[in-house]
């Protein structure tokens, strides 16, 4: 009689829904990229992938700075939320913001009207120089509502918590951003163009 | 809360706080509205047409941008019958530069800013804004970069 032993694995379970999220947000990253590769083409940039990959480098910097802020949000919620899920799934949630800024650039067409509804002011050819106010404001349009919703429901789950806490936490963030936007726009201008 | 949460939460109330203050600081200082009064100035080079507008281009010499605009309009002026005195105001400049070499003919003359007028009187702080003053010196208009003065709705 032969017996035999299977050793227990000790490799962790594959978590399947944070592998999609991971492969998401991969391909968010390069939604960013080729958006604003596309923009750089149409500013004439000289070298358009260069002005792209500062882009995207940006734009992911900005992500981490965003995740490190609402990271320190839901430990003061009581909730433990771990960095990388909070980054990768607000990278998920720009995505509406990638087509925002293909309308911005122009590499998008849309009716004017549409493309204020959904781009925000930034979508239309400013007639005079912008103020602090109104630059701070610029990108609020539908898709950048969709990208807080969408935000708020990526965090909700992460965080296990309720959508509303997720939600009141992510218009806290933007309007605090929105404030320091305003602030430091007017502190750079001083009284130019008045 | 723990103590680190604490301490990040602080900091960022207090980063936003003192961006707020100076804000407000900045807002409730009164500035003066921009008087062409060439007392208050260095002249570099001599203004050779009194009798029409100026066209004053805040000037920093580390800025190339400011610098093209400045061109750029020139350029564009040049072909109009009778064409607004463009000059240079140079700002944020330490020293008087030794020579000063644009490019363009500078019917306004050249001056430099050696009192900082530009940023501590007046409140102005981006280069390359244009400022349209009238044969009297009073202010028509300011306007950014890339701005034909007298037609703000068309870029250059």
């Amino acid at each position: 009689m032969t017996s035999s032993s299977i050793a227990p694995t000790s490799a962790r379970p594959v978590d399947l829904g944070e592998a999609r999220v991971r492969v998401t947000a991969l391909l968010v990253a390069t939604m960013w990229f080729d958006v604003l590769y596309g923009a750089a083409q149409a500013g004439r940039a000289h070298t358009p992938w260069i002005v792209a990959l500062a882009g995207l480098c940006a734009q992911l910097a900005f992500t981490a700075a965003e995740a490190a802020v609402a990271l320190v949000g839901w430990r003061a919620m009581g909730r433990n939320v771990r960095f990388v899920a909070l980054a990768t799934r607000l990278l998920v949630a720009s995505a509406a913001e990638t087509l925002a800024v293909g309308i911005a650039s122009g590499r998008t067409y849309l009716p004017r009207e549409w493309a204020l509804l959904l781009a925000g002011p930034r979508a239309v050819e400013p007639t005079g120089p912008l103020h602090g106010l109104a630059t701070a404001f610029a990108a609020t349009g539908v898709l950048a509502i969709v990208r807080m919703l969408a935000s708020a429901a990526l965090q909700a789950r992460a965080a296990r918590a309720s959508f509303a806490a997720a939600l009141a936490l992510v218009l806290a963030m933007w309007l605090v951003s929105r404030l320091a936007v305003w602030w430091a726009v007017d502190l750079l201008q001083g009284r130019s163009f008045q | 809360m723990s103590a680190r949460t604490s301490t990040a939460l602080a900091l960022v109330a207090a980063a936003v706080l003192a961006l707020g203050l100076a804000w407000w600081r900045d807002g409730a200082r009164p500035y003066e509205t921009p008087v062409w009064k060439p007392a208050r100035f260095v002249q570099l080079v001599p203004a050779t047409k009194a009798d029409r507008e100026r066209w004053l281009v805040a000037v920093n010499l580390r800025c190339p941008h400011c610098q093209a605009h400045l061109r750029a309009l020139a350029n564009r002026i040049a072909t109009r019958p009778r064409p607004p005195a463009l000059g240079v105001i140079l700002v944020d400049q330490g020293v008087r530069p030794k020579r000063l070499a644009l490019g363009v003919p500078l019917p306004a003359g050249a001056w430099w800013d050696s009192a900082q007028v530009w940023r501590d009187k007046w409140g102005r702080r981006m280069y390359g804004e244009t400022f349209r003053f009238d044969t009297r010196g009073r202010l028509l208009s300011a306007t950014p970069v890339g701005t034909v003065p007298d037609s703000t709705g068309s870029r250059m």
